[in-house]
């Protein structure tokens, strides 16, 4: 017992990958929320708030 | 410690990344209240989801961390279970917020929410000096060599700058979702004649 611990490589990693691989894909995800949302938005007729024609 | 020390440069940087995360949340949601601008709503359910995440891969982390160092996944540690707390509170208010569909009434109770919520982000930072833990005591610059420290900053640069993104443009989304739903339907392109008559 001298306080080190011996492979942890794949402990290591596993750290990286579930945090790398969760990021990636909330960064994907909201992107194309966005550009949905952008899209939908270019394609319906412009409504101006406080104008009735 | 070992290769096992590497999972800090991660695990410590998403900690601070969320403490920060979580007082903006606070703040939009004062903000909120005393100016009640639906442009604070919107970066309020931004910082909400990002807190979420962050909350979510900082519990997995501690847990991956835990394994080979104290040789179990999980313990009831305070500073564990109130981080748990945390995560739990914070997955309650986004939930929430999906199931209110006025937006005013969606707003003030998360609002609200968050401010109660928040009171156990102190207690998560303090868990370790106030309680016997099997959890470290914070470190700080002088506590951690150069060598540590460089890549450490680093990480959390980079994390903070990556943070900021993902919120500026989350909570643009919700700005045009809340502009949807105040916005009255758009006009039929065409009247048919014999509704004109």
């Amino acid at each position: 017992m001298n306080g080190i611990v011996t492979g942890g490589w794949n402990f290591v990693l596993a750290a990286y990958i579930v945090t790398g691989t969760v990021l990636v894909a909330y960064s994907i995800h909201t992107m194309r929320e966005l550009r949905q949302k952008l899209e939908i938005r270019a394609a319906l007729p412009r409504v101006t708030k406080g104008t009735s024609s | 410690m070992g290769q096992v020390q590497r999972i800090m440069y991660i695990h410590v940087p998403t900690a601070w990344t969320a403490m920060l995360v979580l007082t903006w949340a606070f703040l939009c949601a004062v903000m909120f209240l005393f100016r009640a601008s639906w442009r604070w709503d919107s970066r309020l359910e931004a910082a909400l989801e990002v807190s979420v995440l962050l909350c979510f891969l900082l519990c997995v982390q501690g847990s991956i961390w835990a394994k080979p160092t104290w040789g179990v996944w999980w313990d009831w540690d305070p500073r564990l279970t109130t981080t748990a707390v945390l995560l739990m509170a914070f997955v309650g208010i986004v939930a929430l917020r999906h199931f209110l569909a006025d937006a005013a009434q969606r707003a003030t109770w998360s609002a609200v929410a968050t401010i109660i919520a928040y009171v156990d982000v102190p207690i998560v930072y303090f868990s370790v000096k106030w309680w016997n833990s099997l959890h470290q005591q914070p470190s700080s610059a002088s506590t951690i060599s150069r060598d540590f420290l460089i890549p450490l900053m680093l990480n959390f640069a980079g994390m903070l700058f990556l943070v900021i993104g993902l919120m500026t443009i989350r909570g643009r989304t919700a700005l045009l979702r809340l502009e949807d739903e105040m916005l009255p339907p758009p006009l039929p392109a065409a009247i048919p004649t014999e509704v004109m008559a």
